[in-house]
């Protein structure tokens, strides 16, 4: 990809979180509970993004752009951390399968089945094969934690994470004691988060697009 | 139908083998019964349908002969997908992603089985688009009723229309099988398209052992 291909797929996706994927409470309105139970004057909601096909494309061809050199010299499979990140998971795998690179992909369940076997991964799990965890935001990165912690205690290798949005730091970064390389597409500071902000940029209401239903 | 007759047989025939050698759970001399979702009861068999559903040949083979299917119905009247969590979203993703390979976009938003915890406290994920009929898709149609009650919320708390179909990969029907608590006979109120039955692969390890040779074996980690 040229850097000039590059930069308009980058554009295009940040536009389109920017305008559909935020949601910001107008002042004197309810703010939204957060994930944490506190409140927040705005949210992301990526679904909206990844189940857009033009979205999930070029994130697709992004994600490629970047670590397609990387799986040539040491193939990885995809491993998505439920639930937001499965829906990254199939449109990156989508997109290698598009330019005819299979890429396996698994994902590690939020808690594990309770009956059956008792799985915590979901799909077909190469033992012997890298993985790279994804996730559609990286918050304060417990969920990356966490879930890359697991996957050790498996006997599986993690060598990296990816997500769209890193929303609280600055990207590429390593967790922790883990070590593990992690990068986002868009770091904290490219969105206009709030209603103020974004009015003033743009002049205009914010129109959330997704469902609130 | 956008596929010939020979891809078609071929992808299907594809699909079913991969199925009846790695998803399914079946309890030998070496697998005991697995706990049941009713506390006490056991499995003697079970489907993992994203064993195939993240496989990468998979997913393409099902997102061709869902089109090669519904292609000509499309047109004739656009449709919206809605997939049900949390083994839709993949048959959604690949559904979409086959659409737009085919040169035209469907629209795709996710029901959840239960309402987020936080934010809006929503029902369902993604884009609505008004007045379009809702096709629901799933892995499989069993005894729960989570098509059913997607529906439901498809059209009170959204208003939508449904589509006349719905669509899974399996249709939990088959020879052996209790017809009494099955989305088909009990719950769906439009016409379910499926692929397979429970009567195009295996229920049982020893079933499985004549037909193929060797007894069942997953391949991969299981965790």
């Amino acid at each position: 990809m040229t850097d000039k291909e590059r930069a308009i797929h980058r554009e295009w996706c940040r536009a389109f979180i920017e305008h559909c994927c935020i949601f910001r409470s107008p002042p004197g309105q309810s703010l939204l509970v957060s994930r944490s139970g506190s409140l927040s004057v705005w949210q992301f909601y990526l679904p909206v993004a990844l189940l857009d096909p033009q979205f999930a494309r070029r994130v697709g061809l992004l994600f490629w752009d970047r670590f397609g050199t990387e799986f040539k010299q040491q193939p990885f499979q995809l491993c998505g951390c439920e639930s937001g990140g499965i829906l990254l998971m199939c449109a990156l795998q989508a997109a290698a399968f598009e330019s005819g690179v299979a890429v396996n992909a698994f994902a590690v369940k939020k808690a594990a089945k309770g009956y059956g076997i008792g799985n915590w991964l979901e799909g077909i799990v190469h033992e012997n094969m890298s993985v790279l965890l994804v996730d559609d935001v990286i918050g304060k990165g417990n969920t990356i934690t966490a879930q890359s912690e697991r996957l050790r205690s498996f006997g599986l290798k993690v060598v990296g994470v990816f997500a769209v949005a890193s929303c609280k730091r600055a990207v590429p970064f390593n967790f922790g004691d883990c070590d593990i390389p992690a990068t986002a597409l868009f770091g904290p500071d490219v969105f206009t988060c709030t209603h103020e902000h974004y009015v003033r940029k743009y002049g205009r209401q914010p129109l959330f697009q997704g469902s609130q239903q | 139908m956008i596929l010939p007759y020979d891809k078609r047989q071929a992808l299907w025939e594809w699909c079913r083998d991969f199925l009846d050698r790695e998803i399914y759970y079946r309890a030998d001399d070496t697998h005991p019964p697995i706990p049941g979702k009713v506390p006490g009861s056991t499995y003697t068999w079970q489907a993992y349908t994203r064993r195939a559903t993240y496989n990468p040949h998979f997913a393409n083979a099902i997102g061709l002969l869902f089109w090669d299917h519904f292609l000509p119905v499309f047109r004739d009247q656009l449709f919206q997908i809605c997939a049900c969590e949390p083994s839709g979203p993949p048959i959604g993703m690949t559904i979409a992603a086959a659409a737009r390979r085919l040169g035209f976009k469907v629209n795709l938003f996710l029901a959840r089985r239960e309402a987020k915890s936080f934010g809006f406290n929503n029902w369902f994920d993604g884009r609505v688009l008004s007045d379009m009929p809702v096709l629901i898709v799933d892995d499989t149609a069993a005894s729960a009723p989570y098509m059913r009650q997607a529906s439901a919320r498809i059209q009170h708390k959204l208003g939508l229309p449904l589509h006349r179909n719905y669509f899974t990969i399996i249709n939990k029907v088959g020879r052996g099988l209790d017809k009494k608590s099955q989305h088909t006979e009990n719950y769906l109120d439009g016409e379910l398209i499926a692929f397979f039955t429970m009567n195009n692969v295996c229920k049982r390890a020893d079933e499985f052992a004549e037909k193929y040779g060797h007894p069942p074996k997953w391949t991969g980690l299981v965790k």
